[in-house]
């Protein structure tokens, strides 16, 4: 096994499932799709000169005046579907992965801190954490924005604080394990400064279950603001994500505009999808590795 | 026994207190609420008699401790915008609510516990592989998008469901119920569904996994071996054992699906608290947000102490540690 | 012509038994060719190291062989008839009803979350139309028969409110409860302490003689089963190397293995010699064939050994599997 490089043992066994590969790939794909959304979209739909409000509410493959295909339709506003999407996508992804590497840090941070120091410092935080995880994240984040407010800050901030613990639970639970590990006590026998040994020694081993957790609270974290955003409390409007385009095309349901929700929501879909499939993989593959 | 009920009751009253400290502190003492409920041309005059009328003059601990005095009668305050006591619209409502929770928790049940279990017999089947990933799909379909998609297949494409409300009700010991009509039956079919699919998606993996665990064990050998019937392995020496887990997950899924019937009430207008919750956030009417907040925690607690007692009626090992 | 106990008919007897268990790593045999039988009442010690496949013997007379494991070939006649071929519906009414099993580790053999009076009902209404009340009165006589202090308070109990000695007491009784005419005992006390061992070895033996039980009694520990049983049976890698009367193996064994076992004995040492062990290990069971799978440990071993396929050589009452027996 040490003749093993271990990263390279790590996307080996990750390989070894087809479904979690393709799903890996997909993301790849969405995520630089998202990135690239100004330069590859035929329009910037929030451009209000590119915009043509005569176009609005068209079925998809209609053409444009303006010589490019409507290949996802357009919305009431006469935005191009697609080029909606990819910015969406940005926006979904930007706030999904923010929220989610604050919550990391904050949660590792808190998580460790209880480990180490413990006693009642761990008890009181512990027992905090506890009571915040038999709660529901969307209730969390509810209640934070009415008494926040609107805003995007607002949603990271409520986003994060409905996040951290999950973090922090998985740290705290881990770090205690490591804890009780020689490398810890030799550490501090030979004096090492108390940030020595938590930042280098502590901290690296505690990472992998965090990943998963990262993962897979991303892709809720993802979701939860879609939500959010749907129910009319997320993100403002001068910021689309994919929740507010599926809120806007709700009304248009009913007159049979179906693409205005639909093609969204699978984007939205096809997103989470495969951060779950990608996350579900790596926490078989890094669980019985734990184990050992 | 009951000493165990009574330390449970003790600490959910304390959880209660502390919860309507946070919450007070965080919703009335941040931000004004007087300025929603008038126009931007009220005068200075106009807006010290409304706040004096709310009790929105007086100092942070007194108005906590006039909250606190008149919760304890039940008074939450009155609704900014109705006028009516804030608790009173959530007591109106909450019978929608909880009928459709408690469908969708009874159709997560129906449905995730005998395909999970099937799965976890047949584990190296492709039906044991494809009921895997749409579970993980159960988890990943936004539920907002999945109502929609619903309503647009089987309300507007079909025409064979109705897209919004709640049906005829039937009222029996005083409250209204809907299932037992037809009309209510087609209401409540689709939110229902929609809200039980991460429910079922959960109870499947995790009877999957129960019955994969469980069925190597000695003792299911031993039953085996001692001659007994498929049957009665199955669903004595195997069941009860897999219960245990399931019911935990229950009480947690039960929380949740309270939670997200927020989002399916607002998808299908049912008129249920939640949607109560958004259009109150969405107009500041605090005193329904507070209310919302402290019947939620109220609930929540009955759920977990529920729970832990029919943990303990299912798992003889864990009654020792309660009577002691 | 009364000392032909070899006439007698055999109530158990395994002809040629391979059990296979097909992984992703390639065929397992567990169990290659083994052969073995047990007369009515008779106690046979089946003796093997770990992973010699006694257990798989024993799951295999009941049919308890899971995925990815299978009965290849061979046959069972118990009581004269071929139970290898019975359908699972069959074999149910022999299991825990003529042919018991009792497991190794009384922690895990009883289902935690029932009651120890349900547990053993379970198997009396399993095979026979019985009142409940008969039933229980069944499970509280074998209790007390099987040295149980306060058998009632204990048939209201749950598994983990009892000793570990109490368990597996009770798994006994649910053997035993259908007066079966064969138990198949897995190394019932090895888990238990040594004060209870033998007191559990004394109980199970003489409940058995009352009904007329026989046992086959497997073990890794020789010494056991030199003064419990009648016969031996000696396992190793998958198949028998020597079966017959206990005394005249001890005395004089006839398979290097079992000439081995006994030398391992420490009783058998001078005070301050070292401790004789055999040396080697044993082999993997994934590549074996026909021939001696003792052959790298044997210090008698020739160039025929590893070649040639060994079956079993039969003198008066006993079998061995040697090219170069002791004499």
């Amino acid at each position: 096994m040490s003749s093993l490089n271990p990263y390279k043992k790590l996307w080996s066994e990750f390989y070894e499932s087809k479904i979690a590969f393709l799903a890996l790939c997909t993301l790849l794909v969405l995520i630089v799709l998202s990135l690239l959304s100004p330069i590859i979209s035929p329009q910037d739909p929030y451009n209000l000169s590119d915009i043509n409000i005569m176009e609005g509410r068209l079925p998809p493959g209609t053409h444009s005046e303006r010589g490019y295909i409507y290949f996802l339709g357009t919305d009431d506003q006469g935005r191009d579907m697609l080029s909606a999407i990819l910015y969406g996508l940005r926006i979904s992804l930007a706030v999904g992965v923010a929220s989610g590497i604050f919550a990391f840090i904050f949660g590792l941070s808190v998580g460790l801190f209880a480990a180490y120091n413990g006693g009642i410092f761990d008890k009181l935080i512990m027992r905090f954490v506890d009571m915040q995880l038999s709660f529901p994240a969307i209730l969390i984040a509810l209640i934070l924005l009415t008494t926040l407010g609107r805003g995007t800050d607002k949603v990271i901030i409520a986003l994060i604080a409905s996040q951290w613990v999950y973090y922090a639970r998985v740290a705290r639970g881990t770090a205690l394990t490591e804890l009780n590990k020689e490398y810890i006590e030799s550490a501090r026998c030979l004096n090492l400064s108390k940030f020595r040994i938590i930042i280098i020694q502590l901290l690296p081993n505690c990472l992998p279950p965090l990943i998963v957790v990262m993962t897979i609270e991303i892709g809720h974290a993802i979701a939860l603001e879609a939500t959010l955003s749907f129910l009319g409390v997320g993100l403002p409007i001068t910021k689309p994500s994919l929740g507010l385009l599926i809120s806007n095309g709700y009304e248009y349901m009913l007159y049979g505009k179906y693409w205005i929700s639909m093609f969204p929501g699978i984007a939205l879909l096809i997103l989470i999808l495969t951060i779950n499939v990608v996350g579900d993989q790596l926490r078989d593959i890094l669980n019985p590795r734990l184990k050992q | 026994m009951l000493v165990f009920i009574i330390n449970r009751i003790i600490q959910s009253m304390i959880v209660i207190f502390l919860t309507s400290i946070v919450i007070f502190a965080g919703i009335f003492a941040i931000g004004n609420p007087v300025d929603l409920l008038l126009d931007s041309r009220a005068t200075f005059e106009e807006m010290e008699q409304i706040k004096a009328n709310l009790g929105l003059d007086k100092p942070f601990w007194e108005q906590y401790y006039i909250f606190l005095k008149s919760s304890v009668n039940g008074d939450f305050g009155h609704s900014y915008i109705y006028n009516v006591p804030a608790m009173q619209l959530i007591f109106q409502r909450l019978p929608a609510t909880l009928e459709l929770a408690f469908i969708s928790l009874i159709l997560s049940i129906i449905i995730g516990i005998p395909v999970g279990v099937v799965a976890g017999i047949y584990s190296k089947n492709i039906f044991s592989k494809c009921v895997m990933f749409l579970s993980v799909l159960g988890f990943s379909l936004p539920s907002f998008w999945v109502g929609l998609m619903l309503i647009m297949v089987f309300s507007i494409s079909f025409g064979w469901l109705p897209s919004f409300g709640r049906g005829e009700t039937i009222s029996l010991f005083g409250i209204e119920w809907s299932i037992f009509t037809l009309d209510g039956l087609k209401h409540i079919i689709m939110p229902a569904l929609n809200l039980s699919l991460f429910g079922i998606a959960f109870v499947i993996r995790l009877s999957r996994a129960g019955i994969i665990e469980i069925i190597h064990q000695d003792y299911i050998k031993f039953a085996h071996a001692k001659g007994l019937k498929n049957s009665r392995v199955m669903f004595v020496y195997i069941l009860k054992n897999i219960m245990i887990p399931i019911v935990t997950v229950l009480g947690m899924e039960f929380g949740l699906i309270l939670a997200f019937a927020v989002v399916t009430e607002t998808v299908f207008a049912w008129p249920g608290i939640g949607k109560l919750l958004i259009d109150s956030i969405n107009l500041l009417d605090r005193p329904v947000v507070v209310s919302y907040i402290m019947m939620t925690v109220f609930i929540f607690l009955i759920i977990n102490l529920i729970v832990d007692l029919i943990y303990s009626v299912l798992d003889p090992r864990v009654r020792i540690i309660i009577n002691d | 012509m009364n000392k032909n106990k070899t006439y007698k008919s055999k109530l158990i007897d395994i002809v040629n038994l391979n059990t296979y268990f097909f992984t992703s790593n390639g065929i397992v045999k567990a169990v290659n060719g083994m052969n073995l039988n047990v007369s009515e009442g008779e106690i046979l010690g089946l003796v093997g190291e770990s992973g010699s496949g006694k257990t798989i013997t024993g799951y295999s007379i009941l049919g308890l062989i899971d995925y990815p494991g299978r009965i290849v070939s061979g046959d069972i006649l118990f009581k004269n008839q071929n139970i290898i071929k019975l359908d699972n519906n069959r074999l149910r009414h022999l299991r825990g009803n003529r042919i018991s099993m009792i497991f190794q580790d009384p922690m895990m053999t009883l289902n935690p979350v029932l009651r120890i009076d349900t547990q053993m009902i379970d198997t009396v209404i399993a095979h026979q139309k019985i009142k409940y009340s008969t039933a229980r009165k069944l499970a509280l006589d074998i209790l007390e028969k099987l040295g149980v202090d306060s058998p009632d308070h204990r048939l209201k109990s749950y598994p983990h409110e009892l000793s570990g000695g109490m368990r597996q007491r009770v798994a006994i009784g649910i053997s035993l409860i259908n007066k079966p005419d064969l138990i198949i005992a897995d190394e019932p006390t090895t888990a238990l302490d040594v004060t209870i061992q033998s007191q559990i070895i004394y109980e199970t033996q003489k409940l058995c003689k009352e009904i007329g039980t026989a046992i086959i009694w497997i073990t890794h520990d020789l010494a056991v089963v030199a003064g419990l049983a009648d016969r031996v049976c000696v396992m190793y890698a998958g198949r028998d190397v020597e079966q017959g009367n206990i005394n005249a193996i001890i005395d004089n064994p006839k398979h290097p293995y079992t000439k081995g076992l006994i030398s391992s004995i420490p009783a058998n040492n001078k005070r301050k010699e070292p401790l004789f062990q055999i040396n080697g290990i044993p082999p993997s069971l994934k590549d074996t064939d026909d021939s001696c799978s003792f052959y790298n440990r044997c210090n008698k071993s020739k160039n025929k050994c590893k070649t040639e396929v060994i079956n079993n050589y039969f003198v008066n009452d006993r079998s061995y599997r040697c090219f170069y027996p002791y004499k």
